[in-house]
């Protein structure tokens, strides 16, 4: 079977960055990272067609990757990702070695170099943001919200939900200001803005 | 709908992240998720409810000055894993390029000029926040914990409900659940009270499971009757809550539209259990089990014109649980007990 090299190399990413940030990391958290990552790529100007695998919504999961699903599967079963210890519910990814010779045969294609900021924005942006506020923020994001309110599946990031997006990044691009060089300040704003919260959030809660 | 430009603003100006990347740069936004990462490794050994002095910790973001001057000299250097009671006398840490941490003593170090050059990080007591070029701003916590950079101490799906039990629905401990209530002294609720409480549990049950999707069902009529889903996506392990709630809604005419005694809880149960009978024969591969959450808010000898209740009343149905027959819970692998959780009045 052909695995994606974009969805393997994302993967790899992900754990490696998640690692240095001591994040706990399921397969939930990749999907989702790597969602994000995807949506910083569409802030940046790029074509969501160039990303290189699709999200849909699933009963398995939204956003959902099958490409990034299978690099999972793929990399446990050659032994650069083993499964650990059920934290609060789910199991724990974990990066056995650092992936050298993979990373040595794909990190080197030019296509997958240019990734790599948003990968590492999404991360530490989610780390920033807190990993509840990453999940609440991204099922609020347009194209999921309409995905779930179908019955059936559907793809992500396409469609009119679309526009709504694009219209929140030049609002947070208005907001934020600067140039593109920081990636991770945007991810944090849209995910705050998306799951509705603010720093005084606990003050409403009674003690 | 389109954006809603003001709340935009609003969050922009309130968030650490904005304040430090004005200040430092796109380098600063990277040093605030290392400062973050290790306070997240510090309070895996350090409890900060514990905690007996205020914990400031520092980051110097790539490019910025010399702090030595503010800070002095580092007592001692040491892995950020290993830190335990050295933290029990006021103290400063300093993040180090290898990710360990100095540690400094905080007396007479000026946290707001340390903030011009460092991203300072505070846990002091009730109060979180990080200064940033002399500006405090807060940390968001919408855990249930001290931190919302601190492990949660629970894992499970039937811990977490009976500490929302405990924590939130006893005395109505959360803002969103305090609009369920008619009046002051808490003998009524509103009609239509459900969406409510769902909003409120599956609030909660993101905070303390941001690894699972934890979501409202949309389709929710009576061959539906499942309120929230959550699914672990690296399994095909499935919860189902279903809540009922029972009392006397009143509207504020004062005029009694609902009376929920404990039968709709039994009713609940039957139409949980049929419904997992009803989703295992369409996804057969998926385990789900099936919680039914009661949230409990009798009161006994409550009329359309009461105001007020003697506590032998008021709180009668606290400690009395509902008997369920049958019992699906003893019968089937798929159903859990189900949990009941009393709302207590206001004490007269």
């Amino acid at each position: 079977m052909q695995h994606n090299p974009e969805a393997v190399s994302d993967v790899l990413a992900i754990m490696r960055t998640n690692k240095d940030l001591a994040q706990t990391t399921t397969r939930v958290t990749v999907q989702r990272i790597a969602y994000l990552s995807c949506l910083l790529a569409l802030y940046d100007g790029q074509p969501t067609a160039e990303w290189g695998y699709k999200f849909s919504r699933t009963e398995i999961g939204t956003p959902f990757s099958a490409d990034i699903n299978d690099a999972i599967d793929v990399l446990i079963r050659t032994g650069t990702l083993s499964v650990g210890r059920e934290v609060r519910g789910a199991k724990e990814l974990l990066l056995v070695n650092e992936g050298g010779l993979l990373v040595a045969l794909i990190g080197g294609l030019e296509r997958l170099k240019a990734r790599a900021k948003y990968l590492s924005a999404a991360c530490n942006g989610g780390v920033i943001a807190s990993p509840t506020t990453l999940g609440q923020g991204l099922d609020n994001e347009p194209t999921v919200r309409r995905a779930l309110k179908r019955e059936a599946g559907g793809s992500l990031l396409e469609g009119p939900a679309l526009q709504l997006l694009y219209e929140q990044f030049a609002a947070i691009n208005e907001a934020v200001g600067g140039g593109k060089e920081d990636l991770i300040t945007p991810s944090v704003v849209w995910l705050s803005y998306m799951a509705g919260r603010s720093p005084t959030h606990r003050e409403m809660e009674r003690a | 709908m389109g954006c809603d430009i003001e709340k935009m603003k609003q969050i922009t100006h309130d968030l650490a992240v904005v304040a430090v990347s004005k200040h430092f740069g796109a380098d600063g936004s990277r040093a605030l998720a290392d400062l973050i990462s290790i306070v997240t490794k510090l309070y895996r050994n350090i409890d900060p409810e514990r905690l007996k002095a205020p914990l400031p910790v520092f980051v110097v973001p790539i490019g910025g000055g010399d702090v030595s001057a503010i800070v002095g000299t580092a007592k001692f250097t040491m892995a950020t894993d290993l830190i335990t009671h050295e933290l029990d006398e006021g103290c400063i840490l300093g993040v180090t390029q290898g990710g360990k941490v100095s540690v400094f003593d905080a007396a007479g170090v000026d946290r707001e000029l340390l903030s011009k050059q460092a991203i300072v990080y505070v846990f002091d007591l009730d109060k979180e926040y990080f200064l940033v070029d002399g500006m405090p701003y807060s940390v968001a916590n919408p855990t249930d914990q001290a931190s919302p950079y601190a492990t949660p101490t629970y894992s499970s799906l039937t811990n977490a409900l009976q500490r929302f039990a405990k924590r939130k629905v006893a005395h109505t401990s959360c803002y969103i659940l305090e609009g369920c209530w008619a009046d002051d002294k808490r003998l009524f609720l509103k009609p239509g009270p459900e969406s409510t409480m769902r909003r409120s549990l599956e609030q909660y049950l993101r905070d303390v499971f941001p690894d699972a999707e934890v979501r409202p069902e949309q389709n929710v009529d009576e061959s539906h009757p499942v309120d929230i889903k959550i699914t672990w996506g690296d399994t095909l392990k499935r919860a189902l809550i279903e809540i009922k709630w029972l009392g006397k809604s009143r509207t504020s005419e004062s005029k009694i539209t609902v009376d929920h005694t404990a039968q709709r809880a039994r009713d609940g149960a039957k139409q949980l259990a049929d419904y997992m009978d009803a989703d295992l024969k369409a996804a057969p591969g998926v385990r789900s089990v099936g919680y039914l959450v009661v949230f409990d808010a009798r009161r006994r000898k409550l009329s359309e014109a009461t105001t007020s209740l003697a506590p032998v009343e008021a709180f009668y149905y606290r400690d009395r649980e509902i008997d369920y027959s049958p019992d699906y819970a003893a019968t089937r692998t798929d159903f859990h007990p189900p949990i009941r959780m009393f709302a207590e009045p206001l004490s007269p």
